[in-house]
């Protein structure tokens, strides 16, 4: 593939222009001053890699006058006919590659310029006079032709010029000797960093350890003041203590002494109450038996009150007594033959009953015989047709018993209403009432009537037998109740009822003596009784009077004003013993104020001793007065040691809490571990960092041996074409990597630099070079044309021929486009080469 | 002897110690490992509670640092107080972390707590004079760099019915620890006591039965080479003789592993070996956080995609905040990149070409050589790091990853990036 056209649409001076057909091989384009020849070079440049921004220095910008760029290629092989087209714009400008003729190749671009960096192609495909030295001045950079042609030249991929700068990069990456921001310096500058931390604190460790011994010195300091304090405190307490001690003993001597004078006072007085007191002893001595008396005299009081109402119950026992045998109807000697037997009740009782049933048989009888007589009497008066006989009258046996019951219960009722027994008086008027009554029926008993003549005949006699019968039963109760009455006087006399005939009347005298009998016994019991406590009275009496008439007291003149003389001889005891206390007690008190006394003297020389002693042993001969002084010079040092302890207690608190604070942070230890962290990875990249310079030393070592032993086969092709170039002027080249200058040798080995060449000969030098070097790249950027954009105006003839020779060498496998505005140049080249292809440019 | 009774022996607190030799950047983690020497202390004391000790033996370097930071001591005296309630006594050795000199005490310590001279082997009947169980004889060291035989001075007395010895020491001589208060085997066993209370060794070490002289080891380990168990000893005593209980009390293990990245062919193969690691790690430390430190290794597909500038660093990034986020964490202190590329270094060693004389030029360097270009290299940073260790950087190893680095870019097109 070749290039066959440059067309530049718009580019600077070139404007619809047209560079065309190129040959395959050498091309001479003969064009005068501003024909476009260096904006056609630039152009294919620019058409491959891009446009440049306007902003570029190292480029013209070759804008067109409408402001724009634009143009395109045309490469053409056996194969078909691209076009390259692309306009300025964004990153180079868009660009597009497309088939005039044959099959489409959209990666033509990348093709072209596989392996070929712009900078490359710039210096060593399409370059001008003004590029030619930027073959050395590149050496060392990125762009370094002369290490590619030693890649090329030791059979590697890369330049070991490359690999070096490469490992230097990243060796300087981790520490060069000067700088901050590689990493090992960094690490170096913090490890320093935390040093100088650590020495910080390390001088605060110092301070600190000063602190501690500062903290020691205040402990002792404190220490000491504060024994001094306590010392000065306990001085003070001690003075103040010894002053109130002082002063409570000069306190007790004046109160003693005051004391002492009321003492002595009471002593006096004490014995005159002694001097003055009599005491009658006497009665001292019978308080024993004053006191007895004073105690009995309630008892004699009522002894007295006793005796006076038994004389009074006595009497009236007596007078009960009579009243009852007076109702009784008996005297005393009468009395006293009654028999009171409960036997003889209970025969009163029984005959009582006996009588009163035999009475009442007799009555009923009586009546019986009555009714029959009376009716005996009718029946016979019926039976004498109207002979009544009349009713018989009562007999006067018949009325007087009746007459003595009335009598006798009038008797009963009067002796109750004199006696005040209404039970008594009740009885007699019953009884007198019912006798009363039974007198007054047999005063008016009914007439019988008169049977009438045979019946009442027989009525007749059966009326007499009647009567008779109950006549003659009638007058056998009678009898009965006759006979009864005999054995109840006998009875009754017997036991000295004499003139008592009713049992009912003995019932009630039973009664009437045994009530007088006991009221007699009451009288007499009564009697001994006041006779026991006239005795007694008359005892206590003989008593007081005894003790009375002792003491000189007047004797009482009876029973009755003996309370008064017991009151006088009491009164008398307890004056006396009132006097006999009073001397005791003064006695006593004459003898406790003695005591006292000398009790007081004793405390008052006792507390004038220790007075003194206090005096003498704190040397206070002002006394009181003096010490007081001391006291207060003591409590001024207290307070003041006091204030000092204080002050040093918090000057060593403040002190201590700072120690502490400091000493106990792990500042120290966290800092001390970034130090060993950035030691640790100092000494981890200083490995790598170690590596990597070692690296660059072999790269550097085995360069210069390479350099020495196997000089690369393309700078020996520069050698050889520079030699070609200077007619044998310049056999040798030293062409070392990195940045050490080129220097050739001539014919007698005598080195120059190409500072110290002629521009002639250097730019043909690097001429030699780039023609080694394209010759070299094999594969690399074979369909690229390498433009020379008139190279050779400092060339004299000789050597341009030589030039034209190497050119037209290296055209003959690569097309090669040589743009010249003179015509000596293309003469060189028409003699060297046997085949070109010559066009011409016009100015534009 | 009267009696059976238990002590616990520990030894090494290093009370407020920083972890030495590790990155951590979590806050987390990093108050975990700032408090872990206290959280291994506060487990001994219930340890001793739990087994109704009579005393606890504390064979030195109790503290860090001879000062005692007034946090160590607040720390250690809160935890004698409560021993004190439980009524077991504190028997102190001062080592060559915590020399006993005159006022490098700022507390004043419980009444239970008892501190040996610094001046001559110290005898204390326990639990009294009148009817002691056991005589405890011990020696701390008066100042840091003891260098005196001590054990030497140790002598049971005929009466003792047991004894035990408290001592700071380097016994056998250990190489890997200061050669402070050293002495042999024969030395305590001429000393005639019954049981030795070892310190100074980090890791529980039982040196003789015959009497037990044991190092209890450090409650906690303190830096990457001191992984595996760390604890305490509860040890018996009775007719029969001692027995003794190692007794684990670390709060945080710490580990160290190699991953063999041979089978990895992408990144994603990377995390998930490293993720495969983690859960390893986290099984055999149980419910303890962990410290870890990873080397990858092999030669494998996935070296020459580590080897960017940037992809490493954000790789163990994620599976480290992946791993740390998880409770128990574990935390990725460190991953080397060991790892090799799938280069046939012979079949570029016998080429012509510039990276056949790169190989065979690293060929060449010896040891020594390779040492001085280390150091070559290095010298700027050592000038920049005044005094800052780099830690061991075997300079053979760090020869053959810089090849191994020049290869990845020269041959497989690395360069580029």
């Amino acid at each position: 593939m070749r290039l066959a056209r440059i067309e530049a649409t718009r580019f600077g001076r070139l404007h619809d222009a047209s560079l065309g057909p190129l040959g395959e091989g050498l091309t001479l384009v003969l064009g005068p001053n501003e024909a476009g020849k260096s904006s056609f070079t630039a152009l294919v440049r620019y058409l491959l890699y891009g446009f440049p921004t306007e902003k570029s220095v190292s480029d013209p910008p070759y804008l067109s006058d409408a402001g724009t760029r634009e143009g395109r290629l045309v490469f053409e092989s056996a194969e078909g006919e691209w076009v390259i087209e692309r306009s300025a714009g964004p990153k180079g400008g868009p660009s597009s590659a497309r088939a005039v003729r044959g099959p489409e190749r959209p990666g033509l671009i990348d093709e072209l310029t596989g392996g070929v960096s712009e900078q490359a192609f710039k210096v060593v495909f399409g370059f001008g006079l003004a590029e030619m030295a930027e073959i050395e001045r590149l050496r060392g950079t990125g762009d370094d032709i002369i290490g590619k042609l030693y890649a090329a030249g030791a059979g590697l991929t890369v330049s070991p010029q490359e690999v070096r700068a490469a490992i230097e990069s990243e060796a300087d990456a981790l520490y060069r000797p000067r700088g901050s921001r590689p990493l090992i310096n960094a690490l170096l500058a913090k490890g320093r960093d935390v040093r100088t931390a650590i020495a910080s604190l390390e001088r605060d460790a110092e301070q600190l350890a000063a602190d501690r011994d500062r903290l020691g010195e205040l402990a002792a300091e404190l220490e000491s003041a504060r024994v001094e304090r306590d010392d000065a405190a306990a001085h003070h307490r001690m003075l103040l203590e010894e002053a109130r001690t002082l002063s409570g003993f000069e306190e007790v001597v004046r109160d003693t002494e005051e004391e002492l004078l009321g003492l002595r006072r009471r002593a006096r007085e004490a014995a005159e109450v002694v001097s003055g007191t009599t005491v009658d002893e006497r009665v001292l001595d019978a308080s024993a038996e004053i006191g007895a008396l004073a105690d009995e005299l309630s008892a004699f009081k009522k002894g007295i009150e006793t005796a006076r109402d038994l004389e009074t119950q006595a009497g009236a026992r007596a007078t009960e007594v009579a009243m009852h045998l007076a109702e009784a109807g008996l005297d005393e000697a009468s009395a006293t033959a009654v028999d009171v037997t409960p036997e003889t009740r209970e025969g009163v009782e029984r005959w009582r009953e006996i009588l009163r049933t035999a009475g009442q048989r007799a009555e009923t009888a009586a009546e019986e015989r009555d009714r029959a007589a009376d009716a005996a009497l009718v029946v016979s008066r019926q039976s004498s047709a109207s002979g009544q006989a009349p009713a018989p009258r009562p007999a006067a046996s018949d009325i007087v018993p009746w007459a003595v019951v009335v009598l006798a219960g009038i008797a009963s009722a009067i002796a109750g209403t004199v006696s005040a027994q209404w039970v008594l008086t009740g009885i007699g008027i019953v009884l007198a009432a019912f006798a009363a009554a039974m007198l007054l029926r047999l005063r008016t008993g009914p007439g019988r009537a008169v049977p009438d003549t045979l019946l009442q005949a027989e009525r007749v006699t059966e009326a007499e037998r009647r009567a008779q019968e109950t006549a003659l039963a009638a007058e056998r109760l009678e009898r009965s109740l006759a006979e009864a009455r005999r054995e109840w006087d006998t009875f009754r006399v017997e036991r000295g009822l004499f003139a008592v005939t009713d049992p009912v009347a003995a019932a009630r005298v039973l009664d009437l003596v045994a009530q007088a009998r006991r009221v007699d016994a009451s009288r007499d019991e009564a009697e001994a009784r006041l006779g026991v406590e006239e005795r007694a009275i008359a005892a206590y009496v003989e008593r007081v009077a005894a003790v009375a008439t002792a003491l000189g007291v007047p004797a009482p003149a009876g029973p009755y004003e003996t309370p008064a003389t017991v009151a006088r001889l009491k009164e008398r005891l307890d004056e006396e013993r009132r006097a006999a206390t009073d001397k005791e007690r003064a006695i006593a008190e004459a003898a406790a104020a003695d005591a006292a006394v000398a009790d007081t003297e004793e405390r008052r020389d006792h507390a004038a001793a220790q007075a003194r002693g206090i005096i003498e042993r704190l040397d206070v001969s002002g006394g009181l007065a003096e010490l007081s002084a001391a006291v207060e010079r003591a409590e001024r040092r207290a307070a003041e040691t006091q204030e000092r302890w204080g002050e040093l207690g918090g000057e060593y608190a403040s002190l201590e809490a700072r120690v502490g604070e400091r000493e106990r942070t792990d500042t120290m230890g966290k800092l001390r571990f970034e130090l060993e962290s950035v030691n640790e990875r100092i000494a981890e990249h200083a490995e790598r960092y170690a590596v990597l310079s070692v690296a660059t030393r072999l790269l550097e070592r085995a360069q210069d041996r390479y350099e020495r032993e196997r000089q690369p086969e393309v700078v020996r092709e520069a050698e050889r074409i520079f030699t070609t170039i200077t007619g044998g002027g310049y056999p040798r080249l030293s062409v070392p990597l990195g940045s050490s200058p080129i220097e050739v040798f001539d014919a007698a080995a005598r080195a120059k630099d190409t500072a110290r060449l002629s521009t002639g000969t250097a730019e043909q030098l690097y001429l030699a070079l780039r023609l080694a070097l394209i010759g070299q790249l094999g594969a690399k950027g074979a369909a690229l044309p390498v433009l020379m954009d008139d190279v050779f105006a400092n060339f004299d003839p000789e050597r341009k021929a030589g030039a034209a020779r190497a050119v037209a060498d290296l055209a003959n496998g690569r097309q090669v486009v040589v743009f010249t505005c003179h015509p000596e140049t293309v003469a060189a080249f028409e003699e060297a080469a046997t085949e070109y292809t010559a066009l011409t440019l016009d100015r534009c | 002897m009267s009696g059976t009774f238990t002590f616990v022996h520990a030894a090494d607190l290093h009370l407020d110690a920083p972890f030495r030799r590790v990155d951590v950047a979590d806050p987390r983690v990093r108050d975990a490992c700032v408090e872990a020497t206290f959280t291994a202390f506060d487990r001994i004391v219930e340890i001793c509670i739990d087994r109704g000790a009579a005393f606890l033996v504390i064979a030195g370097d109790a503290y860090n640092t001879a000062e005692r930071s007034f946090r160590a001591q607040s720390r250690f005296r809160s935890a004698a107080e409560r021993l004190g309630e439980a009524g077991i006594r504190v028997f102190l050795a001062g080592g060559n972390h915590d020399p006993v000199t005159a006022g490098n005490f700022a507390l004043q310590m419980p009444d239970n707590v008892h501190v040996f001279s610094a001046t001559t082997v110290e005898r204390v009947d326990f639990p009294s004079a009148d009817d002691p169980h056991c005589a405890l004889y011990g020696r701390s060291f008066g100042r840091s760099r003891e260098t005196a035989n001590l054990a030497r001075e140790f002598k049971k007395g005929a009466t003792d019915p047991f004894a035990i010895g408290v001592l700071h020491a380097n016994v056998g001589g250990d190489q890997d620890y200061e050669p402070y208060a050293p002495c042999s085997l024969e030395d305590l066993r001429a000393s005639g006591m019954d049981y030795w209370a070892l310190g100074h060794i980090h890791k529980h070490e039982v040196l003789t039965s015959e009497p037990p002289a044991v190092y209890p080891g450090s409650p906690q380990g303190l830096d990457p080479n001191e992984a595996g168990e760390h604890g305490c000893v509860v040890a018996t005593v009775g007719s029969s003789g001692v027995t003794t209980e190692f007794v684990e009390t670390a709060p945080i293990a710490w580990d160290r592993r190699t991953v063999d990245l041979s089978d990895a062919s992408s990144l994603d193969d990377v995390i998930a070996e490293l993720d495969s690691c983690c859960a390893s790690v986290r099984a055999a430390a149980g419910d303890r956080p962990v410290l870890l430190r990873i080397d990858l290794v092999g030669r494998s597909e996935a070296h020459a995609a580590l080897g960017g500038p940037s992809v490493f660093d954000e790789l163990v990034a994620e599976v480290r905040a992946d791993q740390s986020s998880a409770d128990p964490w574990v935390w990725i202190d460190r991953v080397r990149d060991l790892t090799r590329p799938t280069l046939d270094l012979d079949r570029i060693r016998a080429g012509a070409d510039f990276a056949s004389d790169l190989t065979r030029l690293v060929d060449e360097i010896g040891p020594d050589e390779a040492a001085e270009v280390l150091e070559e290299v290095l010298a700027p940073l050592r000038a920049s790091a005044r005094g800052v260790g780099l830690g061991d950087i075997d300079a053979t190893s760090v020869l053959e990853r810089a090849r191994d680095a020049c290869l990845d870019r020269l041959v497989a097109g690395e360069g580029e990036r």
